[in-house]
Order: C-alpha cells, then structure tokens, then sequence
C-alpha cells in the first residue's frame, strides 16, 4: 500500500518537474525558410520554425529587414491581419507584399521589387517576440541572403534527374530538382508511389530528408524495393520554386500568355528506372506526363 | 477512495499539462474561433480555422432590454479580462457578429491557457453585460479540410499546413467561405449547403480577377458580401489588395475557374478589414441599398449597389490611386473588428489609441462617426442655431442620445 503511494507520489512529483520544465523551455528560432543563401528577388514567402508555440499578433514588430548597409526596409513585407500560423503555432509563413512582387501591380509600378538582385538583406528575428507561455527569445536570429535575378519560370519537370532504384535493397533514392522548392511543401506534395496492375496506386512508406536547401529530396523506403515492381515519382504540381511559380503556372504571368503544360494536371508522375545486374539503368513503361494512374 | 480520485484527477492534470494537453479542449467543440457569421434564423456559425471545421449553433434569444441602443463600452477589454481572469495581453480578438434578435455582440477570441491558444465566445450587452458562450453546446460541424490524399508518417514531424478562414457570408441557405493558406498563395472558395449535408456538398472554386494586366493573380480574398443586383445575386470580394471584384453566383460551380469582374481598386497599402450589406439613406432621405467596406489603413468606402451594377471593368493598371467605382468615403477608421447590428447601427470593436483599451462601441448608419468624439462651435454655451443649421439640431440631439449623453 505504502510502496503503491510511494510511487503515485513519485509520478506527481515527476511531472511537477516535467511540468516545470515545459514551462521554462526558451523559445529559439529552429529553422527560417527558405534555407538558400541566395534567393530571387521576386521571393513571396518566409517561414519562421520555432521550438515552441509562440504568440500571434503584431508579427511586423519582432522583424526587421536590413539592407548590407544597415538600413532598416519598411514595407516589404504584407501587412495581414489573417496571421498565416500553423495549427501548433511553432511555424509562421510571412509574405513579401504581393503587389510588390508581381510585375505591373501599383505597389510594384511605385516601389519597385523589395529585393534587388546582387545586393545582399538581412532578415532578422527580434528577442520581442514572445512564446505563447511569456518567455521572449533569448537571441536576436538572423538569415543573410542575396538576392539574384528574378525567376519568372515554372519549374521543369524534365530537368528533374533520380537516381536508379537498386532492387532487393533500401538503398537511397536521390531526387534533384532544377532548382531549389519550396520545403514544406515538398513535405507534402512529393510521394513514391508503387503501380500495380488493376489496383490503385501505393504510396511507398519511407522516410524523406530534404537537402541543398530544397534542391534536393532523398527518400529511403520502409522495406527494399522490388524487382517486378514499377515505382514512380508522384509530384502534386501546386510544388512552388522559391518564387511561387509552380509546376502548373508562373507566379507572374501576363493575360496573354499561355498556360503551362501542366495547367490542368493535378500530378506530375515520372517512372523511376532500376539499376540492373550490371549496374546500367533500364527503363520500365513510362507514365506520360500527368497521366492519372 | 475519495482521495484517490483526487489524487489520480492531479496526476492526469499534471500529466496533461506536461503534454499539452488541455482539460477544456475535451469539452469544446472547436479547437479555435476565427470567423462569426449568424444567418437570419439566429444560427451562429464559427469558422474554426484550427480545426479546419464551420461550426453552427442554434442560439437563444436572450432578453435584451437595450436592444437597438447604442454600444458604448470603453473598457471593454476590462469587462474581458474580470470575466476570463486575464492578465492583459493573453488574449486575441478574432472576430465579432452581432445577434440578429437580441441585438447581443458576440466577440471570438483566442486566449491563452496552459500555453496553448483556447478558443472563447464573450456575449455582451449595450448595458456592459458580459458572459460566456458554452462552446460545447449542441451543434453541427462541416468538415471543410482538404482530405490528405493518403496517410504517411514517416516524415521527421507533422505537416504545417494551415488553412485560415477569412469570411463566411451565409445567404439563402448556402455559406459561402473564404480561405487562406499558410502553404499556397492562392484564392478559394469553398460553398456548402446549410443544414449541413456532409462533405459531397462542398464546391470549391478559384477565383482571378482580372486587373494589372495579371489575369490570375491568384490572391486570396479578404471579406465578401452578397448582393443582388443586374437581377441576379452576386459576390461581391474584397482582396488582400484591394481589388473589388463581382461574380455572379450561378458562375460558381465545383472546381471551377472563375474570373471575377474587377470593379475598383481601393487603393495600394490597405487591406480591407470587412464588408456589411446596408440601406444607404442621403442628405434628402433617399434610400438605396448599399455596401459599406472598412479597411485596415484608409477610410471606409460606402457603395451604392447602383453604381457597382453599373460599374465598369478595370483592365488595365490603374496607377497609385484608387480607381474604378469607389463610391463615397466614410470617416470610418482605427477599427479592428466591424459587424451590422441592426437598422440604424454597426457595432465596432477600437482600440483606444492612449489608453490602449478595448472599446465596444456603435456607429450610427449613414453618419459613420460618433458625434461625442469631436469638439465642434454647436457645444459652446452660447451657441444658437441659426435657419441653415436648424435642421442639425434634431439629428445632434438624437445622436448624442444615442451615444449615451
């Protein structure tokens, strides 16, 4: 009986310090993306990962955007009352202004584009900004870039290059994309898919780890690839590059332009090919661009 | 036997607390409150934008011996804080709607508890009456997430997608929701059947408008109104930047591209903040029906429905100024919450720009100002009204009336 509430007290002493503990934890700054060193000036979005949920409101006061000169920019980024958090409100997407973005917009005919390719920004996060329990950060987090020529083009699909998928082994699948995309949404717009016949398509169970800044996704499957099996890469063509041009469109696009050859295509698909015996690719039936499987 | 219940009740709210969990979330329906919206019949409908869920209740008419009075609550956010016990600053204000019969404000708020965001609807009366809302009452829910295509787990953490409603609009028995997403810089629309009818009733459609020579911009919109006008009802979208655009409701069909009619730039460096349905009434009492826009940074726009069924199509870049049908300014400013009350007044949520307060307060329709606020030569001891100003007087008289002097 004794040992019973011994231990019941143990329990609740344990998760008074837990508790405690949670509650101290400070708030860091984890990740700020994009990753990239370099980004076009015509970039639409930030996201800023912390370790914990912070607070929303006011988000334009605990950032600041310098130039290498040290002085402060006003105005690039969008003023919205609808603060773009996620539901655990550790990550929140700031845009650059629209208008300012897009090419013949007022904001953009007045002011310009906020970034100018070859000059190099500092973007950083203020200590002012506090976690949803109080406590501020507890450093000043910065990212340094330069911005580089506008990217007016939607990703190519035919520039993606993957690595041969090497039968009865889980070994890695290298996926390199022409350019750097967007990482959350490589998250959860890139799939391996198993095709067989008369069922539906497989998602391959495995794990993802995104590299060079989002240029490049490797993928190691649960349990090893099969010899008899057509694999493919499935990618949801909302995909966005660091400009928000997607698979699907360009960001910035006059009326009179044509759509993209993706336009109405939910999914890009592409068979993967698997490494023979003697180490050469061969190429399985090839699923057509966009083709529903 | 008691104490061990006790006991055990402890463990599981220490345990809860050192996982985030929280014992008033098991009770609520809702796991946020971003957008109120009532329709005709006193059903309150919240946009749940965490849950990713409207949610409807039917409400009570509660007796309301000030109904069709004025707001005149300036220390709202003290009434706000004694009836949550909180400290100041642990708290968001989300949206309000005014109940269509009792003429009650019913003010969504995100409030901070054991470290999390908790949502609350505060219900208050022009008297300064406040109580809360029981979120768990009965309700229905819409399910209104995009359905992941399939489960997968294996990434390093959950998925950060996000969608924030940005307007619900109810109008003959269908609601009409806007979103924004914190992943796809994009514009949707999302209509479904009330009562609700489960998922197969959803349509989602995406909406350009067709201005700066960018046909699909893609933006998302900002608050919408529907009107009827050119005998058929319309949409009536405020974007994040400030385009107004129009589209007629029969254009809205599942997964269809639609672009709106681009009637009026409000103007760069402004977003607007809400969008109300009212009868305009001049200076010879000529009554049309209108809308009334607030914005973020400018004053409010009133547009007579007239001159936007008339309205042409902007196409081209408009420039630095505001362009197309803009109708007429209101002094409406600083507001950062506006929702129709009744025939005569809009009630708004303000911060006070000294003492930083919250205040609740009304808007006479057609005035757009609170008399009270401003020292004018007619409140001089010796002032008299002479033949041309004579018929200000019984106007003042009611408006300061109205504002509680």
């Amino acid at each position: 009986m004794k040992a019973i509430k011994l231990r019941k007290w143990g329990l609740i002493l344990l998760a008074m310090v837990f508790n405690t503990v949670a509650a101290g934890v400070n708030p860091e700054v984890v990740a700020i993306y994009p990753k990239a060193n370099e980004l076009p000036e015509n970039t639409l979005k930030f996201q800023i990962e912390f370790n914990v949920p912070m607070r929303e409101g006011n988000f334009l006061q605990h950032i600041q955007l310098q130039s290498i000169d040290g002085v402060s920019l006003s105005g690039v980024f969008f003023d919205n009352a609808y603060e773009l958090w996620s539901n655990d409100h550790r990550q929140i997407t700031i845009l650059v202004d629209p208008g300012r973005v897009k090419t013949g917009l007022s904001e953009n005919l007045k002011r310009g584009r906020a970034f100018i390719a070859g000059r190099e920004y500092t973007l950083s996060i203020l200590t002012s900004w506090r976690s949803l329990r109080g406590e501020p950060l507890q450093k000043i987090y910065t990212k340094t870039f330069t911005a580089i020529p506008e990217d007016l083009e939607s990703p190519k699909v035919s520039l993606i290059k993957t690595s041969l998928l090497k039968p009865g082994s889980t070994d890695l699948l290298s996926i390199t994309f022409p350019e750097p995309l967007d990482e959350q949404q490589i998250q959860e717009y890139v799939r391996i898919v198993s095709v067989r016949e008369h069922q539906p398509t497989q998602v391959v169970q495995g794990k993802f780890t995104i590299e060079s800044f989002g240029k490049v996704l490797n993928f190691v499957p649960r349990i090893p690839w099969e010899a008899n099996q057509i694999y493919s890469l499935r990618i949801d063509t909302r995909l966005e590059d660091l400009a928000s041009n997607n698979l699907q469109a360009k960001f910035d696009r006059p009326t009179t332009e044509k759509k993209g050859e993706l336009h109405d295509q939910p999914f890009y698909y592409r068979t993967l090919n698997q490494e023979t015996a003697l180490g050469k690719g061969i190429k399985l039936n090839t699923v057509n661009i966009g083709e529903k499987i | 036997m008691m104490k061990t219940k006790v006991t055990q009740l402890s463990l599981a709210m220490l345990i809860a607390g050192v996982f985030g969990i929280n014992a008033h979330a098991a009770d609520n329906a809702i796991q946020s409150v971003n957008v109120l919206e009532f329709n005709d019949k006193n059903v309150l409908f919240v946009g749940d934008s965490k849950g990713g869920n409207i949610v409807a209740y039917e409400t009570m008419t509660a007796k309301n011996p000030n109904k069709g009075m004025a707001y005149n609550l300036f220390d709202f956010s003290a009434d706000i804080e004694k009836l949550l016990a909180l400290k100041n600053g642990d708290y968001l204000i989300k949206d309000l709607a005014v109940h269509p019969e009792s003429n009650e404000a019913y003010i969504a708020l995100s409030v901070i508890e054991d470290g999390q965001y908790q949502p609350k609807i505060v219900i208050a009366n022009q008297a300064g009456g406040v109580r809360l809302m029981d979120l768990s009452r009965k309700h229905t829910t819409l399910n209104v997430k995009h359905a992941p295509a399939e489960s997968f787990m294996f990434y390093d953490k959950v998925n950060g997608r996000s969608l924030t409603f940005t307007d619900i609009e109810y109008h003959k028995g269908k609601l009409y929701i806007s979103g924004l997403s914190n992943q796809d810089f994009k514009s949707s629309l999302r209509v479904a059947d009330y009562p609700f009818t489960g998922k197969a009733s959803f349509t989602s459609v995406e909406i350009y408008h067709a201005v700066h020579n960018q046909n699909e911009t893609r933006a998302p919109i900002r608050t919408l109104s529907i009107a009827n006008f050119n005998g058929e009802d319309h949409i009536i979208a405020a974007y994040t930047c400030t385009p107004l655009v129009t589209i007629p409701l029969s254009a809205l069909k599942d997964g269809a591209h639609v672009t709106g009619k681009t009637i009026a730039d409000l103007g760069y460096g402004n977003t607007p903040l809400d969008m109300i349905s009212f009868t305009g009434q001049d200076m010879k009492q000529n009554q049309f029906p209108a809308i009334l826009v607030t914005n973020k940074e400018r004053q409010a726009n009133v547009l007579p429905l007239e001159g936007i069924a008339a309205a042409s199509a902007i196409t081209t870049p408009s420039g630095f100024a505001p362009a197309g049908f803009t109708g007429y300014s209101a002094p409406l400013s600083g507001l950062s919450q506006v929702a129709d009350q009744d025939g005569y007044h809009i009630a708004a949520l303000r911060r006070n720009a000294e003492s930083g307060k919250l205040e609740l307060v009304s808007y006479m329709k057609n005035m757009f100002f609170r008399l009270s606020e401003f020292q004018s030569e007619y409140e001089m001891p010796n002032y008299s009204y002479d033949e041309s100003q004579k018929a200000m007087k019984p106007l003042q008289e009611m408006m300061k009336k109205d504002e509680g002097y």
